[in-house]
């Protein structure tokens, strides 16, 4: 019972958060002339705005710049891993050199410093990303292909003499499937992270609409005047990671 | 021999990222810092104080200028003194963090109900954006218990630092440690008649951390650089403040000083950890 509460509570905070932050950001003006009156008690930040609605709207914003992230790390990750199960040892040499190194390096502080030199800031998320991410999800993914070269079929298929390209896209990219999905709850934590630091250090990529980020900076200047702006967006974001670990805790057991 | 080629490579790349990029830019870097930045230079001095008339392979073989554009003190001054700060922020979350995980290890190692606690306890604080942490610990320590003084103190930002750590070491080696047990010689310690505190240190958590060495060592190198939001914050001068602000107010000699500086800590740090773990642990060679 204890190990089904704490995943159910994750599950449905997780389904009831986004479905209402996609709806919040689709129909705002709609629900802020029905139902302002609810949710008056929750506040508002210093340009005026509805916490609870800015919130939602906020989680929508960063959601829709980690997932195309996301994708793209775990696509580069694949393309990675495909050079890494190759048969070539000198080529092995350098991919086995490259990914220890991109995963020995500052990554947040190389993204943030270089962020000067870039000039749209997704760059920079995308930057931080690839340095602070795609190593582990690299590393991962070949040890599961490692597991997964073992069986007969991928054995057979190469005794019938097809190439580690055809093995790849054919039977090991399908059997990922379920590591894909198992690792998501990891790499989400880890995107959301960072894309919420950088926007609190003012390396937002939307200058437009707010994300959880910028939100937080924001409530971090009035933190004692108005405690509630730090407070309704930080409590998602705060059940939104916890959802995550706990996920992710589950997949791993 | 390997690792310091190693080193030198990761050095070297580093190196021609943060000198070569400023050629990145769009459109002139000298126009753009004097028209939207603080920097109050002529553009010309500008110019060559940045090193820009100079070609790309030129730019790489020297060594970048030795004072800030912002504040025109010496970049080298500046960035030692924010590595000190950063040291001994590093150097007080360790503590408290090993204090706490060990602790809590020992707890739920020990009685059983202390176990779910401290699972739960740890998930919760690893969840806990530092962003969100550092201003409710400031708020609830500095200004309505007065407990610490509310900036340029270490020990509140290595406090909160630690209570986000203490979240990821402890289920790590938890984990660790519930793999071992089974082929520990816990128990025949146990049987000996050894102390359940002699036991828990010597058979249980001493080969773990061994095993775990290299991993501990990153962590110490991502402390060093990653405590940005904190330093900010808590209103320390550390390493990661320091690339902030020269970001922030474009200061380019700083950014090349600290990234390097950076890195290598980095670097030492992650290749510490493994020489210690090839010493505790000699099968994982």
């Amino acid at each position: 019972m204890l190990n089904i509460s704490p995943l159910l509570f994750a599950r449905l905070w997780l389904i009831l958060f986004v479905c209402s932050a996609t709806i919040a950001s689709f129909f705002t003006v709609e629900i802020e002339a029905h139902v302002l009156t609810r949710v008056l008690h929750f506040g508002f930040d210093a340009f005026g705005r509805n916490c609870f609605l800015l919130a939602l709207t906020a989680a929508f914003e960063s959601f829709k710049i980690v997932i195309p992230i996301g994708v793209v790390c775990i696509a580069t990750s694949l393309c990675l891993c495909l050079i890494g199960i190759s048969k070539n040892r000198k080529l092995k040499l350098i991919w086995d050199t490259l990914i220890d190194t991109l995963s020995s390096l500052p990554g947040f502080l190389i993204a943030l410093a270089l962020s000067v030199f870039l000039s749209n800031q997704f760059y920079t998320l995308l930057l931080a990303a690839s340095l602070l991410v795609v190593p582990y999800l690299v590393r991962f993914f070949e040890s599961q292909m490692i597991h997964l070269q073992a069986n007969d079929f991928i054995k057979s298929a190469e005794a019938l003499g097809a190439n580690s390209i055809h093995i790849f896209l054919k039977h090991l990219l399908p059997e990922l499937w379920a590591s894909t999905l198992a690792i998501l709850p990891f790499l989400f934590t880890r995107l959301l992270l960072i894309e919420t630091s950088l926007a609190f250090l003012g390396l937002s990529h939307s200058s437009q609409s707010e994300t959880w980020g910028r939100l937080m900076l924001q409530g971090k200047d009035y933190m004692l005047e108005a405690p509630w702006i730090s407070l309704f967006c930080g409590l998602p974001l705060f059940l939104t990671l916890l959802s995550f670990h706990l996920l992710s805790r589950v997949d791993q057991s | 021999m390997k690792t310091l080629l190693r080193i030198t490579f990761v050095c070297i790349v580093v190196w021609i990222l943060a000198r070569g990029a400023i050629y990145a830019l769009p459109g002139d870097p000298a126009d753009f810092l004097v028209h939207d930045s603080l920097i109050q230079i002529p553009i010309e001095q500008l110019r060559a104080r940045m090193d820009l008339p100079s070609t790309f392979l030129e730019r790489i073989f020297t060594l970048p200028k030795a004072t800030s554009l912002v504040t025109h003190q010496s970049a080298t001054t500046l960035t030692l003194h924010a590595f000190s700060n950063s040291l001994i922020l590093t150097l007080l979350t360790l503590v408290f963090t090993t204090f706490f995980s060990v602790t809590l290890l020992f707890l739920s190692f020990r009685y059983e109900c202390w176990k779910k606690i401290a699972e739960g306890s740890t998930i919760l604080l690893a969840s806990f954006p530092l962003f969100l942490l550092s201003p409710l610990v400031l708020i609830i320590f500095s200004i309505k218990l007065n407990l610490f003084p509310v900036a340029q103190n270490p020990l509140l930002p290595a406090l909160t630092l630690s209570f986000y750590l203490t979240g990821f070491w402890y289920r790590t080696l938890s984990r660790k440690i519930a793999t071992y047990l089974p082929e520990s010689a816990a128990a025949g310690a146990r049987a000996r008649g050894l102390e359940e505190t002699q036991v828990f240190f010597y058979y249980v958590l001493y080969p773990c951390i061994g095993s775990m060495m290299g991993f501990l060592g990153s962590q110490i190198g991502v402390l060093f650089n990653g405590s940005v939001l904190v330093e900010i914050i808590f209103q320390w001068n550390g390493l990661g403040r320091l690339i902030t602000d020269s970001v922030l107010s474009r200061d380019y000699p700083l950014i090349e000083n600290g990234l390097m500086v950076a890195t290598l800590i980095t670097l030492i740090c992650q290749q510490l950890g493994f020489a210690i773990q090839r010493k505790m642990e000699p099968r994982l060679c």
